[in-house]
């Protein structure tokens, strides 16, 4: 029995792997057509393409151990004479599984300690000591900030040094464009993009992880655009940009990136294209013969290397 | 690789409870446990030992001065409201400029962006050409 679910957790981790690796080097042969689309919608592709590499193991490995599945997929064989349903099995198995399963945790509790708590802990300090003004936590600070903080119960965060610096319009769209934030829950998405990508080094799934935030950040820019025009929401952007650049601190920089450009000249381009549900229903069938497929051969070469 | 806590931000870790204790001695300086407790809001009623506790802790992280009149302390908050609060945000300021804070938040405009003048003034111009031709295509 320990034999089994040591294999089968073997399985499942390792195949977590493999598929991460493979759809994270196969990622920039889609990354273009995706960024093209409604930010709505290739935001929560990218999302599902995180999701594929876990999801996708964990299916493989259902059909492999459940015996209703694995009857239908996996080549009917015996071994020692016996014929029954069986999931691949190898007693090697236990310290290699014990292994990725700690890396695996490992991984993730470091993130969490070094990136969840204190973010979660000054959550809590900035509505502390900030004023609420309605749908808003006004910061008392003159630097020109405006964000959306937590995941289940997110709040919104305005500074007084924007709010005076802003015009009614500007407000509007700000609000407008946070609330989208609320709405979407942008923020457990990226938590969860990041959940699903914890095992994998950081340089291999930051240009899909900052791409998912692009996303999501202009699709809460045509939110904005439901009340004002694409050249007003712009327009504030640039405001905004300007304030922030008198705020920046000597010798800070994150990983640089351009996203506020990018931004403007989507919300000046036109409106992008959508796929269409048949096309999205085609791709995810396809998708799902293909892990069917894979469990056979899958089934054998596990037991090959018992 | 494991940070230490006060890393996160530029103050010792605050509660709630801590701070609505610092927000009376800051408008009222100089009281002991008892007269805190009176004064902290009706839906925050901890016990007086929790007060005390927290007295205590404050003093501890350096925030509070304490002198003995008879059986009690009273306690006068060292650090200044806009002082602490200053510190507070700015510690946040800098989060969102490293980005630490990415986790968590969504930002209106990235910090991290780092957008020169140049590069605002280039896109104003074409946000301008854009309302143009909208006018002028709303003329034809």
């Amino acid at each position: 029995m320990i034999e089994l679910i040591a294999t089968a957790m073997l399985t499942e981790l390792g195949l977590w792997l493999v598929l991460g690796v493979i759809s994270l080097a196969s990622y920039p042969m889609i990354r273009t057509r995706l960024l093209r689309l409604h930010p709505g919608q290739s935001s929560v592709l990218l999302l599902c393409w995180l999701a594929l590499p876990f999801i996708g193991s964990l299916i493989i490995s259902a059909f492999l151990y459940w015996p209703d599945l694995a009857m239908h997929l996996v080549e009917s064989h015996c071994h020692a004479n016996s014929c029954r349903q069986h999931g691949p099995s190898t007693p090697w198995a236990l310290i290699p599984a014990m292994g990725l399963l700690g890396w695996v945790l490992f991984r993730m509790l470091l993130g969490g300690y070094q990136k969840w708590l204190p973010a979660w802990r000054l959550a809590r300090q900035l509505t502390d000591v900030s004023k609420v003004r309605g749908s808003y936590y006004e910061l008392p600070t003159q630097v020109a900030t405006a964000f959306t903080m937590g995941w289940l119960h997110p709040k919104i965060f305005i500074s007084q040094g924007l709010t005076e610096q802003c015009t009614p319009n500007d407000i509007t769209c700000i609000l407008d464009h946070e609330q989208g934030h609320r709405q979407r829950q942008d923020n457990l998405r990226h938590f969860l993009a990041w959940l699903l990508t914890a095992p994998f080094l950081q340089s291999w799934v930051q240009q899909v992880q900052d791409d998912h935030r692009l996303a999501c950040e202009q699709a809460c820019d045509l939110l904005a655009c439901e009340r004002l025009s694409p050249e007003s929401v712009a327009g504030t952007l640039i405001h905004v940009a300007r304030l922030q650049v008198g705020d920046c601190p000597t010798g800070s920089s994150a990983f640089a990136n351009n996203h506020t450009e990018l931004r403007i000249r989507a919300l000046l381009g036109g409106q992008p294209e959508r796929l269409k549900l048949s096309t999205l229903t085609v791709i995810s069938g396809s998708l799902l013969l293909l892990l069917a497929a894979l469990v056979n051969p899958i089934h054998y070469l596990l037991e090959w290397f018992h | 690789m494991f940070k230490r806590r006060s890393n996160s931000n530029t103050l010792p870790q605050l509660g709630g409870l801590e701070l609505n204790v610092l927000e009376v001695l800051w408008a009222a300086p100089g009281q002991g446990a008892k007269s805190v407790l009176q004064q902290l809001p009706d839906n925050q009623k901890p016990s007086l030992s929790t007060v005390q506790s927290t007295l205590e802790r404050l003093h501890r992280k350096k925030l509070l001065t304490r002198s003995k009149h008879s059986h009690a302390y009273i306690y006068i908050a060292r650090v200044a409201r806009t002082e602490l609060l200053g510190r507070l945000i700015g510690g946040v300021i800098r989060q969102l400029h490293s980005g630490s804070l990415d986790p968590i938040l969504s930002s209106f405009v990235d910090f991290a962006d780092g957008m020169d003048d140049q590069t605002l003034d280039r896109l104003e111009q074409l946000v301008q050409q854009r309302i143009q031709q909208r006018t002028e295509d709303g003329d034809d």
